[in-house]
């Protein structure tokens, strides 16, 4: 399965993006505009979530990771895989966005 | 500037625990009294707040003339200080600005929080308020979840095992045994660590420091003005604080803090002290990699080298760089915003010789350092024995 493209935002002067909307880059203070990124990256660091927030406790454990994308920002998301089958490095594809997380589940 | 005219002529703490029945109030008095005795004033020119989480675990704001008409101060001018986990640092930070400016002569400086009582999951979620809602934590991730993700790429890239990150909360248990008013009174081996049940993979709960309820005060004042009180001073050498992303996905390394070493940097630069100055360090372990973390952005050992110094026994209490005196944040207990002002108070106690079993041998130099967030804020302090 081909990965869906991720939404965000990419500053035209200093080349700073994010998945997340804002209007001004942090960095430059120039106007960002809208842009879409492959939805494709690895794993850069994860971990389980035995003890989940308020809200979660009926997903627990799942896995959360910081994913560098392939040509894109590096971002945290859910990662849709079981615990034991995750690690450092493993390539992902975004899937969906959900109440504003970014899912990502293992390229097959 | 220079930091040489402020300091530390008292200090209270209140024992912390988990299974407190005081409130949020009675645990500040207690602390703020103690400390008042302890200087021997009798009057108070501005009073400082440090906490986290009143608002959404106790629904209370507005500590500061609440804690100041609870200590019969009512009139005073008061601040409450909120900076996550480094509220108490950061509370010092301005109560040390108050006393430089010259206006206030007098100066209450304390941090209390209470997290006991509540589900783990609220707690969780009130924690998770020091990183970015919007971005971040929607996905689910705690907070002992993003230390977990820094442990796992710590000992990924510097090959850092389990059982040597284990050192620093088998140390701070060990310490905590001669500290009366640590939460935990309960040596532990390395293997317990490792058996202990995982909490955000790799982490597990022996890496974590716990849930608990305290308050820790200390009184500034100006050097001269100190004469006053006692003969022992404890005088502020520097009192920094930097800042960083809000959240670390956004971090290119996040195998070390930025703002820990620009606090750091600029304490030493102030002080025109190094770290081969230091002799007795509290950092801010509140999960164990942290720990290494600190040893290693604070300038005494080399990045992904900071466990080497717990296994040559350079962090015990009878070694070259005595380090979580008292416990820290993992035995001593971790009441959120009141951390930073604990360790305050505890190297006050240290260089004053009133360290009692926790004493180590004649410190005149000691170092703290207290983090908010995910190393979004830090505040290092430097106090000096004169």
């Amino acid at each position: 399965m081909n990965p869906v493209n991720l939404s965000g935002v990419v500053c035209p002067k200093c080349h700073w993006s994010d998945f997340f909307k804002v209007q001004t880059c942090p960095l430059c203070l120039t106007a960002v505009i809208n842009t879409s990124f492959p939805g494709r990256g690895r794993i850069v660091t994860y971990t389980v979530i035995r003890y989940p927030p308020s809200g979660f406790e009926r997903e627990a454990p799942y896995v959360v990771g910081i994913i560098d994308l392939d040509d894109g920002p590096t971002v945290i998301g859910r990662v849709r895989v079981e615990p034991e089958k995750v690690d450092i490095g493993l390539t992902v594809h975004f899937s969906r966005e959900t109440a504003g997380a970014l899912e990502f589940e293992p390229a097959e | 500037m220079s930091m040489s005219g402020v300091a530390v002529i008292g200090v209270g703490m209140t024992p912390i625990s988990s299974t407190s029945d005081k409130s949020l109030t009675e645990l500040f008095v207690q602390a703020a009294k103690e400390a008042i005795d302890n200087a021997g004033v009798d009057r108070v020119d501005a009073m400082y707040v440090g906490n986290m989480m009143s608002g959404f675990l106790q629904h209370q704001e507005h500590l500061g003339p609440l804690m100041a008409s609870a200590l019969g101060k009512e009139g005073v001018p008061t601040y409450k200080v909120e900076a996550a986990c480094a509220s108490g640092g950061v509370a010092m930070n301005v109560g040390v600005k108050a006393v430089l400016s010259g206006l206030d002569k007098i100066v209450v400086v304390g941090a209390v929080e209470k997290m006991s009582g509540y589900s783990t999951p609220e707690v969780t979620t009130g924690l998770m308020m020091a990183e970015d809602r919007l971005r971040v934590a929607t996905s689910g991730v705690t907070f002992v979840g993003l230390n977990a993700m820094i442990a796992r790429e710590y000992m990924h890239r510097f090959k850092v095992s389990h059982e040597i990150m284990a050192e620093l909360p088998v140390l701070c248990h060990e310490n905590a045994l001669d500290n009366p008013k640590a939460q935990f009174h309960k040596r532990i081996t390395v293997s317990d660590v490792l058996k202990s049940p995982l909490v955000a993979d790799p982490l597990r709960l022996y890496d974590c420091s716990g849930i608990g309820d305290g308050a820790a005060v200390v009184i500034l004042t100006s050097t001269e003005e100190a004469r006053k009180f006692t003969d022992t001073h404890v005088e502020v050498a520097a009192s920094s604080v930097a800042s960083d992303t809000l959240s670390l996905y956004q971090r290119k390394d996040i195998t070390m803090f930025r703002a820990s070493r620009k606090a750091a940097n600029e304490a030493y630069e102030r002080s025109k002290l190094t770290p081969a100055d230091i002799d007795v360090l509290e950092v801010h372990d509140a999960f164990s990699v942290l720990g290494l973390m600190a040893l290693e952005d604070l300038g005494f050992a080399q990045k992904g080298k900071g466990a080497q110094l717990l296994v040559n026994g350079e962090c015990n209490r009878d070694g070259r760089l005595p380090t979580n005196t008292f416990g820290g944040l993992k035995a001593r207990g971790h009441p959120v915003g009141a951390s930073g002002m604990y360790q305050i108070a505890e190297l006050t106690l240290q260089l004053s010789q009133h360290a009692e079993k926790c004493q180590v041998p004649d410190p005149s130099i000691g170092l703290a350092q207290s983090i908010g967030g995910i190393g979004s804020t830090v505040a290092v302090h430097i106090l000096r024995r004169t």
